[in-house]
This record gives structure tokens, sequence and C-alpha cells, in this order.
């Protein structure tokens, strides 16, 4: 890397960041996908006074009813409000992408950091530990610690944090190995500052930028893979309304009472869509090789 | 070109001749898994659906308490039930063509209480087995070393059809069940891929069919496969892309659908035993104490769970046994009926009040939370866990759900750990009503209630050793009462078994209140 | 070449080992008996289960079970399942072909969606062509594949009767859950077949055959993508593990025989011969592919050599 190029990195200041932003604004897609996120964070927040029912409460002969009138997206078999729990369903959506993200950054830049930074036999070490977690696929990864720490909502985040951390792992190193290169931190390292340190001031802030995008998708990855365990039971324990156990819960009804499944499916795929949105706007944005 | 149209019209030729070949195959659209292919030794009621092709009974019980011959075509019972002696039907062959006599009966229930074979339904259905005592090459005489009225019954069940010795020999425990059935049935067993299909092929040599059949000689169905499809609308869906000729378990909300169609025949049988029902553990507190049982019995909405969930089939149940099973007492319909005010009025006099206003009752700063324990992974015991905690919920109860997954949930239901969970059995005699209230299976057992009281175990035990019906159902009347008023258990729903079939698929018959769909009779356009 | 592979190989048996270690622990942390698990909800005795348990030689100490798995694997034997006693061979080869076709199909369908959507978006960058080529190819990684599964039965199986909708078996059976699966996996393919051929198209050789005057088309096909495919083929390595998880819930909705299915329920039963065997076979397979993988950009690249 030349010279230049590395100033450029090391200046962490605001023009790098200015910049990227700038890009991302200037992309069609990213922002319809902030606005839509903009709309669902909103909703959850409002939850209570944008819906007029109780989320859990039972009423079941108002079971199966079409969308209109006081139902707007309809009613469940047990009569409960679609479109309320749909609401309240981006709360938990929102909570399952956060938690699972955290954990799955937590663990896996950890990792990732102490390989790439260390190298030799640590870097050995938490390679093996990353392949053995990769050599699992993913869900039945995440199935076998729901299993052995019970089934329910926490715990499927946490499950799915999990067993997406190696991916964060394997990123992680591969920007560390690249920033290592750097001028600056070599520097840093020859005039004795201590490991932490350059870790956290020089290493760090190189690595943040892949971070964030997989984070940004990481977070859709989570509300879909809770969906999957929701499918096999093992997800949201009912009667929360979490969108994936919504369109679980309903699947027997897809064909006869369409608005039980289609209305979480949406916000699911609409949530999805906007945060990928998002996450391919940042990582143009953040793309030191874009020049458009 | 000429080449080319040859081979086509080869081809077709071929095609035009596999429906013919195919038509006579009964596909049936199976709910979902089980172990073995074993009548004796398996659990599932399911695979005694399939067993019942291959293997054949002493006696058929065509409804509720009448009995018809079948293997055996004539029996008598001595006076304190302590003996039953069958007269067998001679000229019967097992598929490998051996001959079915005496020693295969003996055989067969010995096999059945073996500790080593660990039979479970078959086990408890055998009763206080204690021998066959073979009195003639065609005549058996069973003894039991207590009274046991339910026999008959037992014996019509597919658990204890009657296998080859000789067959079984030859196969070995490990093959038997799984790739290796013979019997003296209709069908012979062809193959079993678990997680996929079993197969059953015509016997041709089957000539010995009861008499109430009105149906002689080798079955009209060459074939009978079927195909486990776990997924409810999927199966549904098989239905309608004629993938299937008959399904069972029809998704409750696609029933309704395909009852109204012309090109669908759906029938639903009242199920005979324990429908859909809340035990409640009297080893933990505050199940243990009768003011919290009775406020659950009595904010337990049986009718809006059998409209919300099972979509108004089958009906909301009065007691621990449904409507169809003999002794079935109607009284009990209509006590202790679903009452929240009533519900809340006995935990107030019981000293729960709801002192912090957050919705729950506590007494002594202890809250009401009661424990459930449910399979994670069954869509049905999360929609009951659901609605039981609303309804709960709406008394002051605060229902702790526990969804696990089945190793972690038999672990905690067999250690006492629950307040509640849930059970469902369908036997034919009320003498079943023993796995739920019997001392003998608490602590452990499938007794989950853990309820111990000398009174129920007296009525039980006189009822299985009692033969007149009347006096019989008199006893069960006695017992079902009991329940409801002791509290011991919820009941929900009585359910219906639900199958939907092709119209070209004529003449089946069923058994067992609707557990065993049969294919002998059948004939398939 | 071959010691390249060779030396790969034997870098990987300690993984290996490592996994089924994994596997076997972590079995043992979920809760439960496999012998209360297959009796069921029935009757039984403290006697009975301690004569299961003992028959399905859970009664050793933990490592003895483990080392007599690893001992009898290299024999080849990998055990008999404490579900239904038959040889885990047996079962794993009865239900392996269903999966192996459904995977490839899924693989062939993402590839083909993928790497499509991928040019077409790359080639007309900027444009409404590639934000909806985008869109489609994100809409199967937005919709939970058992809801697009059931949509497809219904859809094609029962409405339109094109397609059967269960079981195993002939081309017909794999369409609508190898689209289901493959729908799932060529987003990922789309967007990074699209970034690379991006990157490729703009640097200089490029631009000076452009320039050249060689045809923007040829440019393009010949050029741009056998090099875009380089970071492509990586993907699909990582794939594969996503759609082994898929298969588990399209196995099951499409009444398939398969592994995913098999390992879902022999994990929650605690069938310990099964989940090891099927765990090292799965992992087997993910260090095979990604051999492969690795030696696909020697043929790709050939700046890329192994020695």
């Amino acid at each position: 890397m030349t010279e230049a190029a590395s100033r450029s990195r090391s200046t962490r200041g605001r023009s790098l960041w200015r910049l990227s932003a700038q890009r991302l604004m200037r992309n069609p897609g990213a922002v319809t996908g902030m606005v839509v996120l903009g709309v669902l964070v909103a909703a959850s927040v409002l939850a209570p006074w944008l819906t007029s029912f109780d989320p859990i409460a039972l009423a079941p002969r108002d079971r199966l009813q079409p969308p209109g009138g006081a139902h707007w997206f309809g009613t469940d078999a047990f009569g409960r409000d679609i479109f309320t729990r749909v609401v309240y369903g981006g709360r938990t959506s929102l909570q399952i992408g956060f938690v699972a993200v955290t954990i799955s950054t937590l663990i896996g830049v950890t990792l990732g950091l102490v390989a790439g930074y260390f190298g030799g036999t640590v870097d050995q070490i938490a390679s093996r530990i990353v392949d053995v977690m990769l050599a699992f696929p993913g869900l039945l990864l995440a199935l076998a610690i729901v299993a052995i720490l019970g089934p329910n909502l926490l715990n499927a985040m946490i499950a799915v944090g999990i067993s997406a951390s190696p991916n964060y792992a394997r990123v992680t190193r591969g920007a560390v190995l690249q920033a290592k290169e750097l001028a600056f931190v070599e520097a840093a390292q020859q005039s004795g500052a201590r490991t932490w340190r350059i870790l956290v001031l020089h290493v760090l802030p190189n690595v943040l930028g892949p971070i964030v995008v997989i984070a940004t998708l990481g977070v859709a990855n989570a509300i879909i893979a809770g969906a999957a365990l929701s499918f096999l039971g093992l997800g949201a324990e009912p009667p929360t309304p979490e969108w994936g156990l919504m369109l679980s819960d309903g699947r027997a009804y897809l064909r006869h009472a369409w608005w039980i499944t289609t209305f979480p499916g949406l916000a699911i795929m609409v949530t999805v869509l906007a945060i990928n949105l998002v996450g391919d706007g940042l990582r143009d944005a953040l793309d030191p090789r874009m020049t458009r | 070109m000429n080449r080319r149209l040859r081979s086509l019209a080869a081809l077709l030729t071929i095609l035009a001749l596999v429906p013919a070949a195919l038509a006579q195959t009964v596909t049936y659209g199976m709910g979902g898994n089980f172990d073995q292919v074993d009548p004796n030794l398996t659990t599932f009621t399911r695979v005694g659906r399939i067993t019942l092709h291959v293997v054949e009974p002493l006696v058929w019980q065509t409804s509720p308490g009448e009995f018809a011959p079948g293997l055996a075509t004539a029996w008598s019972v001595n006076d304190d039930a302590t003996e039953y002696t069958f007269q067998l039907r001679e000229g019967v062959t097992f598929h490998d063509g051996t001959p079915f006599n005496a020693e295969a009966v003996k055989f067969t229930f010995d096999r059945i209480v073996d500790p080593d074979m660990k039979a479970q339904t078959a086990l408890s259905l055998i009763g206080p087995y204690e021998g066959t005592e073979v009195v003639g090459e065609y005549e058996v005489k069973v003894l039991f070393s207590q009274p046991f009225a339910p026999f008959l019954d037992s014996a019509s069940a597919p658990n204890l059809a009657i296998i080859s010795p000789a067959a079984y020999e030859a196969a070995g425990e490990d093959a038997w069940g799984m790739d290796a059935l013979v019997g003296t049935g209709p069908f012979e067993f062809v193959s079993y891929t678990p997680d996929s299909e079993v197969v059953l092929q015509r016997n041709e040599a089957y000539d010995w069919a009861p008499e109430f059949m009105d149906a002689s000689g080798p079955a009209a169905i060459e074939r009978i496969v079927y195909k486990i499809i776990p997924e409810p609308s999927t199966r549904t869906a098989s239905l309608e892309t004629a993938e299937t000729d008959i399904i069972e378990e029809v998704a409750e909300i696609d029933f309704g659908f395909l009852e109204e169609r012309d090109d669908i025949r759906t029938v639903a049988e009242p199920q005979s035993g324990s429908g859909w029902s809340l035990m409640m553990n009297r080893e933990q507190s505050p199940t243990d104490e009768l003011a919290v049982r009775r406020a659950i019995q009595l904010g337990s909405d049986r009718e809006g769970m059998t409209l919300a969930i099972w979509n108004g089939l089958g009906q909301a149940a009065c007691g621990p046994i449904s409507a169809v099973t003999f002794g079935f007492d109607p009284s009990t319909c209509d006590t202790y009926r679903y009452d929240p005010e009533a519900a809340r009025q006995v935990l107030e006099e019981a000293g729960w009040v709801d002192e912090d206003g957050d919705g729950i009752r506590e007494r002594d700063g202890t809250p009401l939370t009661i424990g459930h324990y449910y399979r994670a992974e069954s869509a049905l015991s999360q929609q009951m866990a659901d609605y039981m905690k609303a309804d709960l919920a709406a008394i002051g109860i605060d229902v702790e759900l526990n969804g696990l997954s089945r190793s972690g949930y038999f672990d905690a239901v067999r250690a006492s750990e629950h307040n509640t969970q849930n059970w469902w059995d369908p036997f034919a005699d009320p003498s079943g009503m023993r796995i739920l209230f019997h001392s003998e299976n608490a602590g452990g057992g499938t007794n989950r209630n853990n309820y111990r009281d000398a009174e129920m175990d007296a009525l039980l035990e006189r009822g299985a050793a009692t033969s007149d019906p009347q006096a019989r159902a008199e006893i069960y009347a006695q017992v079902q009462q009991k329940v409801k008023d002791e509290a011991v258990m919820v009941f929900y729903n009585d359910p219906a078994t639900l199958y939907a079939w092709t119209p070209d698929l004529e003449g089946v018959r069923f058994f067992g209140a609707g557990q065993y769909a049969y294919f002998y009779p059948a004939t398939l356009d | 070449m071959f010691q390249y592979i060779v030396r790969r190989i034997v870098a990987a048996l300690p993984t290996l080992v490592l996994i089924t270690m994994l596997a076997f622990s972590m079995l043992h942390l979920v809760p439960g008996d496999p012998a209360e698990i297959f009796l069921g909800e029935n009757k039984s005795s403290p006697e009975l289960l301690a004569q299961v348990r003992s028959d399905m030689g859970l009664d050793r100490p933990l490592h003895v079970q483990y080392l007599g798995f690893l001992g009898d694997m290299l024999r080849g034997d990998l055990g008999t399942s404490l579900n239904n006693g038959r040889s885990v061979v047996r079962e794993i080869a009865t239900r392996l072909p269903s999966t192996v076709e459904l995977t490839l199909a899924a693989l062939g369908i993402s590839i083909v969606l993928g790497v499509g959507l991928g040019v077409l978006s790359a080639v007309r960058h900027n444009t409404w062509v590639d934000s909806a080529a985008m869109f489609v190819a994100l809409l199967g990684v937005s919709m939970p594949v058992f809801w697009s599964s059931l949509l497809l039965i219904f859809f094609f199986s029962v409405k339109l009767q094109w397609f059967p909708a269960i079981g195993q078996g002939g081309i017909e059976r794999l369409v609508l859950p190898a689209v289901a699966l493959g729908l799932l996996s060529s987003a990922t393919l789309a967007r990074l077949v699209r970034s690379s051929m991006l990157d490729v198209l703009s640097q200089d050789y490029v631009r000076t055959a452009v320039a050249k005057g060689v045809r923007p088309r040829a440019v393009t096909f010949r050029h741009a993508l056998k090099n875009a495919l380089v970071p492509a083929i990586t993907v699909i390595g990582i794939q594969f593990g996503q759609l082994l998880s898929g298969t588990v819930i399209t196995e099951t909705i499409f009444a398939r025989l398969g592994i995913g299915r098999y390992y879902v329920d022999s994990l929650l039963n605690k069938d310990f011969p099964v989940v090891q065997a099927l765990t090292l076979l799965i992992a087997t397979a993910y260090v095979v592919i990604n051999l492969l993988v690795d030696l696909s950009y020697s043929l790709l690249d050939p700046r890329i050599r192994y020695d």
C-alpha cells in the first residue's frame, strides 16, 4: 500500500467517514432502506399508541376474521388482532437482531482480532475453533445450542448469535491482517506502545468497516434464522408476538386465512430487504476502491 | 425418425400400462414417524394402523363392547374372569407358510410379557397375564392372576395380534419389525424405510376373512403404501394432487373445506378413551391444593378451545373419558362447567388475592405461579399452552411456560418438576383410566398427576375385575365423578379422528373408534 | 498438486476429530436421557430405564463411550441407532442420495440465478435493471424457507398441478424443493458476482480491451466473467452449509427422505451414534468441498498455482 493511502487510512478524521456517509446518501436503495427501517423502529417504539388491541388476549369468537373494519389485518385463530401483533412483533424482531448480532460481534471480533494480530500458535488455535464451527451448518449448530439451553426466545437469539460468529471472526481476521501491514501500526509497535492500545486505537477502526456491514446484514439473517427455529418449535415461545412464530403458527391457514401468514411474512420481507439495501449501501460506501 | 417413433410408441405403451398397475395401490398419507413396525412392542397407534393388515387379532371389536370372531372362532370366560378359553380357526397359515395354531398364540403373548422385550402398550393391555395353556392344537386357555374383565377388548387390539414364531426365530429380534413381520393378515409386509414409507403387498393365500367383513378371499387391493408426510398442509396437498388416495390426521382447518368438496370423502370419527387434557401434579405446589386445581378446572374455556384449536371439531370434553367410550357418564357434562367468576371466587376464598394489582394473585407474599411443561416441537402442544396461559391469566394465575425439546421434556416430567402437562390416550376400554389415576403409575410413570388415592385404586381394580357390563358402568361412573369432584385433571377436548380420501376408494372400514383404517374390504377404481 | 492435496487432507484430520468431540460433548449437554426418550410417555420403572440405558451403552463413562465410537469408526462401524437399532451406515445410506440430489439441484439453481442476476446487474450498473435484478436476488433471502416452500406447493402443486408435492426420485419431485432452496442462496452469489464483475470491468486491462475495439459483449463474457468467478467459487463452499441448513426444513415440508431431517430428529432424540456419524459426514464433506473449491481456483486463474 502506498504512503498516501496509508496516511489517508490513518488520518481517521472526519474526511473518511464523511466521504462514506455522503456516498451512502447518494445511494437510492440505501436511503429507501433507511427510511423503511426508521419507520419500523418508530412503530416499535410507539406500538402501544398505534394499536388498540391486546396482542396476547384471546377472543375465540372473533377468530379468523378477514382484514377490514376494526381489524386492519384481520384476526388469527385465537381471535387476536394481527395488526397489533405485527407492530409488537417489530419490537421482538429488533431485539432478536440486536442481541444476536451483539453476541456474534463479541465472540467473532474478539477471536478474529486475537487470531489476526498475534498470529502464530494463537492464530492456529483460533482459526481451528472457527473452522470447527464453520463445519457445522448454521441452523444445525443453532439448533444444538437451543436444545442445550432450552427453547425460548432469549436462547434462540443467543444460539443464532453464536452460530453466526465464525464469519465475523474470519472477516475480522482478514481485516486485521491487512491492517497489520500498515506503516503506522508498525511504527506504533516499534515505539513500544502497549498491545491493547494498538489493537483498540489503530487496528480496530480498520476492522470496523467490514464488521459494520456484516453486522447490519446479520440483523436480517438473525430474523430469518429465528423464523426457522420457530418452525421447528424451538424459537420464540407462545404467545410472544414474533413474526417468525406468527408465520409458522399460521402456516396451516395459508390457504384458508391468507392474512394470518401474509402480513407477518411481508413484515419480515420488507424489513430484511430494507436491511440488505442499507447493508449493501454501507459496503459500497465504505469500499475505498469504489470511485463512483 | 422411424426408430424414434418406435421407441416413443413403446414408451407410451409402457406408460399406459403403469397407471393400470398402480391403480390397485392405495397410497396412505401418514401424519408422522414411528419407531418400528412391530405390533406387539410399539407404543404408536399409527403402527397399529399399518400392522392390523399384516397380523390379525383373536377377536374383532365391531362396536364398543361387541366382539366378533377373528382368529378365534369361539370363546368362553370363567366366572371370575381369570380364564379365557379360545377355539382357534383352522386352516389358517402365516405368510411364511407355517400353520397358525395354539403355539403361535402362546408364543405371541409370552413374548409380550418378556421383560427383555420392553413392550409398553401391549404389556399394559395384557393386564395380569399369567400364562397361556395350549389345550389342543386349536384351543388355548389364557390365564390371569387376577380377574381381568377387559381382556377381549385387549385381544381385539393390533398390539395383541398373533405373529409367526417360526418367522420371528428366523428373522431375529433386530430384524423383526424392521425388515420382517409375518402374520396371517390379508397383506404381507414388504419393506419399511424409516421416515419415508411402509409397503404392504396382497396375501394371495388369504382365505379366512371373518364373517362380519362381508368379503372373502384375497383383498381387492394389491398394494398399500404408507407414506410419511409430517407437514399437515402438505398432507392435504398430496390428496389434492392425487399423490395419496387417503390421508389421516387431516389438519382441522383443512377438514372443513375438504368436507364441502364433492370430489373428496371425509369422516370425523369420535375417539374413545381420554381426549386432550391437563394433568395436575399433586407433588408440586400450588397444584397440590384443591382450590387451585378447582380454579383451573372452572377457569378453562373448553368450548373456546375446541373452537380455536380444533376448529370446532370433536367436542368439548366432559370428563376423563369421551362420550363414545363404554361406561361414559353423561352427568359429568353438567358438573364444574366453565365459570371464570366462580374460579376467581374459589381462589379468593382460599386466600389468593391480588394485592399489588399486577393481575396475579398472591398469598403470604408468594405469587400464584404454575409451571406448565410441554413439547416445544408439537404445534398442538404450543397452542394448548398458549390458550391455557391466557385463560388462567384472566383468573389471576400466572402460567410459566416451559416448552422443551423432546429430550428435556421427558427428563423434567418424569422427575415431577411440572405443575401441569398435557395428556391424550385413545384407549378403547374404560379400564384404561388406570393409566391416568392408579397409584401404581404415579412417581415417574404415566400418572403424572401423582395422584395416589386408595379409594380410586380400589374402584379401578374392581372395574377391571367385574364382568357384568352394567356393574362395570356403574363403577366407572363413580370413577369419573370422583375425578371431577377432586379436580384431578382438567379435560379439554374429545377429539375426532379425521380422515379424507378420494371417492375412487370405497369400502374402507374403521375400527377402534376410528383409530384403525382397514383396507381389506376396500376397492380402488 | 498431489502433495498439496495430501497435505490439506492431513491438516484437516485434527479438525475432524475436534468436530466429533464437539458434537459428542454438545449432545451430552442437551438435557434428557435417550433411554427415557426411547420409552416415551409409557410406563417405565427404574429397572427398565437402567436396562435400556445399558443396552444403549450409556452406562459407560463418557470418555469410554467417545473412544469406543472413534475406534469403531476407524474400523468402518458407525454403530447402531439408539432409536430403532438399525445400522447407522444403512440409515444414512438410505437418506443420503435424496439430500445430495436436492443440494446439487439447489446449488445449480442458485448458481444460474446468482450468476445470471449478478452479471445482469453489473453490466447494467446503476440503472433500474441493476436495482430490479438485485431486488429479485434479495427476495430469496428475505423469505423464510418454510414459507416459500409452502407457497410453492400451494401454487405449483395444488393449483396448477404442475409438480408433485411430496417425495423423492425423479426430476419432477426435485423442482419445487430445489427452487425453494436455490432462491435462498442465490442472493449472496448474485451480490458477489455483481461486485467482483464491477471490479474487473473497471480494471485497466478491460478498459484497454474496449479502447482497442474489442466488442463490449465479448469483453464481458470472456475476460471479466472468468476472473470474477474466483471469489464467487469461494462462496459456494459457504453456500453448502447454508443449503444443508435449508434441507432440514424443505425435507420436512416436501416429505423427502434426507439427512437434514434425520439430523434434527436424532439431535432431539439424543441418538448419539447417528449424530456423531452425521457430524463427521457433514464435516468431511465440508473439508472436501473447500478443497475442491481451492483447487478450482488454479483452473480459473492461471496465476494461482499449488505445489
